[in-house]
């Protein structure tokens, strides 16, 4: 070790196995602002998607509904140090609410089981419309689509394009080709939100057939 | 740092090691050590500071940091924790989780003054500790 500086980030990381949990851990507990906060959060976030996906078989259209979905979301986040809370009131019931336990900082989400793209914009209008207020710490959302057919991909292409058509919006797309971001102005404040849409893929084939398929 | 404050933090501490595997005694050693060097005005450390004067072998390295990034959780709230990159000139610039998190996210880290890309950047990235001013 380094006796002025310290253990490095690699250091650290090889001595806890190369799991880089703990350096996430550090990483949510040195936010100092909004940022920070979404920047750590998206890598969370990310990791509870993960974890859901593992556990698709889990769930299903006819026996899963959007509730029960996003309430597995929120409690991996509790579980990360987060306050997050499914279902709660703040212009409206919000899917999903994550907060920073010390910072006063928020990010909201909405969700929607993939049932074609007027469904998905219902989910939109209730962000846009009814929980967002464009504020400095209340400018980025989420949309959870949750896609029990196959071929997700093409869904959120479907879901983007039909935005677009109805919306103004301006889209772009992430490296992770089932995730996409759109920037909007947002119709009470007139100031620029960004709404991050995850494609979570939760197909998965009841019958050996199926899967051939 | 009046005894009430004192006595919250003790057991905070006592908390915290309960669930952890850092040794008992080294924790609250290390604990006293650093409320100590508080009351004596000091504001910055990192786990090499704390080494230095602990006089620690190198298998409590984890342990000093665990125990400094733990009174970093905002439940606790005795340190804002930092990091810093260190350049070839051995000059430390201070960077932001944001920029920490997209480094880790994409693999590449660019030194926040030339713009230069660091391979192998975690290699010179140091967590530092700050006392939050009550």
């Amino acid at each position: 070790m380094n006796l002025s500086l310290g253990l490095s980030l690699e250091d650290i990381s090889f001595q806890n196995g190369n799991d880089p949990s703990f350096i996430r851990t550090m990483s949510r507990y040195a936010c100092k602002d909004n940022s920070d906060f979404l920047s750590v959060l998206a890598l969370d976030l990310e990791d509870a998607i993960d974890d859901l996906i593992k556990k698709r078989d889990l769930y299903n259209k006819k026996n899963s509904c959007e509730d029960l979905i996003t309430l597995s979301l929120a409690t991996f986040l509790k579980g990360c140090g987060y306050r997050a809370s499914h279902d709660t009131k703040d212009g409206g019931h919000v899917d999903l609410t994550v907060k920073h336990v010390k910072l006063n900082v928020q990010w909201k989400a909405e969700a929607k089981i993939w049932n074609g793209v007027s469904y998905v914009e219902d989910g939109w209008l209730q962000l846009t419309e009814r929980y967002l207020t464009g504020g400095p710490l209340d400018s980025d959302a989420g949309l959870l689509i949750y896609c029990f057919q196959k071929d997700a991909y093409s869904k959120l292409v479907d879901w983007l394009s039909h935005l677009s058509s109805r919306h103004s919006v301006t889209n772009t797309h992430d490296q992770n080709s089932l995730r996409a971001l759109s920037k909007c102005k947002l119709p009470s404040s007139g100031t620029d939100v960004n709404i991050k849409h995850f494609m979570i893929n939760l197909w998965f084939p009841t019958t050996t057939h199926q899967a051939a398929v | 740092m009046n005894k009430k404050m004192m006595s919250e933090y003790r057991k905070k501490i006592e908390s915290v090691l309960e669930k952890s595997s850092i040794p008992h005694d080294f924790g609250i050693q290390l604990f006293y050590y650093v409320i100590n060097e508080i009351e004596n005005g000091h504001t910055y450390f990192t786990s090499g500071h704390l080494k230095y004067h602990l006089k620690t072998p190198d298998s409590y390295d984890i342990y000093i940091l665990q125990m400094l990034v733990e009174m970093s959780n905002p439940n606790f709230n005795l340190f804002q924790m930092g990091f810093n990159f260190v350049d070839d000139n051995k000059e430390q610039i201070e960077i932001s989780v944001t920029d920490l998190n997209e480094a880790t996210r994409s693999g590449v880290f660019y030194n926040p003054e030339t713009g230069r890309p660091i391979e192998e950047f975690m290699k010179n990235i140091y967590p530092f500790f700050k006392v939050i001013e009550n």
